[in-house]
């Protein structure tokens, strides 16, 4: 018996499936490279329809709150060069409009306990519905540092409920978060979630006191020594898929939702 | 053998095809963020004046700060000594429950109260040195009905 015909020859089925899967691993590299070449082809770029998801955050400071223009956004543009890949960002600075009020009084000073109108919006500047949330952050700060001695819900920001469901196991006195339970529809803005902001003087203030007597006459001097303090809002939106919602809110937003038709229903988000 | 050999490639095959699975389970999301500040400028100021002439003590409060604010006052005095308080009945102050007396309009910037007169009757007091203590109290916290809001706290003078 020779020693060749000792060889064990494998079957032709396996020899197949082998062959297949060298196969398809060659086709994973291929992939790679056509997807490269894609980036420089018009015939490509032309025949691929691409969905682009977008959020843009709006604030107006009319009373009624028209006029609400973009403060940020952070939309996907396929083409566009940034250092974030495809991700186009502006922004974005709140209280700009409240602080050019301010600045056009005789006082130049924000009055204490004062309702001043601050509205803020969300628009789907996607190309596919999406659902959306806010949170929003609110604390005070000195010298560029954030003053935890001063109680944030001086800060009284004015929240508007209805569409907008706030989520009390995720707020704090700081920070609110708000989840909007209507899909916002490509290019739609959603109601107001907030429309006034009002500062009440913290109660531990600071004071200096004089007492002088003159001619039987005692007067009281009191000075405020907590000047130049900042009040900080910072909101953060947040937008998701409407396809597969569940699903994908649960990814981006580790949140169980259950739907009502298109709609999130309020009682799933409330807590939780 | 045969069987073993075929099921390692399906099962090479199977892995290959999972690679694309991934991209599936991503989806589409997205963020953006703005924040905003206002400085505070405090440099306000209130002033009191109290006289006291003969048995009477005189209060006048003065903003001399740059926002309206609200005011109230309440005296403490010995149990032998008998206060009239509001003394003259000047309608510009009112008595709460609270025990407090409330001037009635905001205080604007550089404008002064009216005079809250404490009359102290000393017929039946011995004491060389007695000690009436009246506390002042004045907010900024108004609302837009301009009423305060106490909760918040005051700014206390003695």
């Amino acid at each position: 018996m020779s020693k060749r015909n000792t060889q064990k020859k494998l079957p032709l089925f396996t020899l197949i499936l082998a062959a297949v899967a060298v196969g398809l691993l060659g086709f994973g590299t291929i992939g790679g490279a056509r997807a490269a070449l894609e980036i420089f082809s018009d015939e490509y770029d032309a025949r691929i329809d691409m969905k682009h998801i977008g959020i843009t955050l709006n604030e107006s400071n009319s009373a009624d709150g028209s006029g609400a223009a973009p403060v940020s956004s952070r939309n996907y543009e396929v083409g566009s060069e940034t250092l974030d890949g495809n991700w186009v960002m502006t922004g974005g600075e709140l209280l700009t409009g409240l602080r050019a009020e301010i600045e056009a009084t005789e006082s130049k000073n924000l009055v204490l306990g004062k309702t001043y109108n601050e509205w803020l919006s969300v628009t789907n500047s996607s190309q596919i519905d999406e659902y959306v949330r806010v949170s929003v952050y609110k604390y005070w700060q000195k010298d560029g540092k954030k003053d935890t001695s001063l109680d944030p819900s001086l800060i009284d920001l004015h929240f508007l409920e209805g569409k907008w469901v706030i989520n009390q196991d995720e707020s704090t006195n700081e920070r609110t978060v708000l989840y909007y339970t209507d899909v916002v529809p490509v290019g739609g803005t959603t109601d107001p979630l907030t429309d006034t902001l009002k500062i009440t003087y913290p109660t531990a203030a600071k004071v200096t006191q004089t007492t002088e007597v003159v001619n039987g006459v005692t007067v009281y001097t009191t000075t405020y020594d907590y000047d130049e303090v900042q009040f900080v809002i910072e909101a953060q939106a947040d937008g998701v898929q409407t396809h597969n919602a569940v699903a994908a809110i649960k990814s981006a937003w580790g949140k169980n939702v259950s739907m009502n038709g298109t709609s999130i229903d309020p009682a799933s988000l409330s807590h939780n | 053998m045969k069987k073993r050999n075929m099921l390692m490639a399906a099962l090479a095959a199977v892995m290959v095809l999972a690679l694309s699975v991934p991209s599936a389970l991503a989806y589409f999301t997205t963020y953006t963020t703005a924040k905003g500040t206002v400085t505070l400028h405090l440099s306000d100021k209130t002033r009191i004046v109290e006289e006291v002439d003969d048995s009477q003590k005189k209060v006048t409060i003065v903003n001399e700060g740059e926002v309206p604010l609200r005011v109230r006052a309440l005296a403490f005095a010995p149990d032998a000594v008998t206060v009239q308080e509001n003394y003259g009945n000047n309608p510009d102050w009112t008595k709460a429950d609270d025990g407090y007396w409330y001037y009635g309009k905001i205080l604007q910037p550089g404008e002064s109260t009216s005079q809250l007169i404490f009359f102290l009757d000393l017929t039946n007091v011995e004491l060389e040195e007695i000690n009436v203590v009246v506390v002042y109290e004045a907010t900024y916290n108004l609302d837009n009905e301009g009423e305060a809001d106490w909760s918040t706290g005051g700014v206390i003078n003695e």
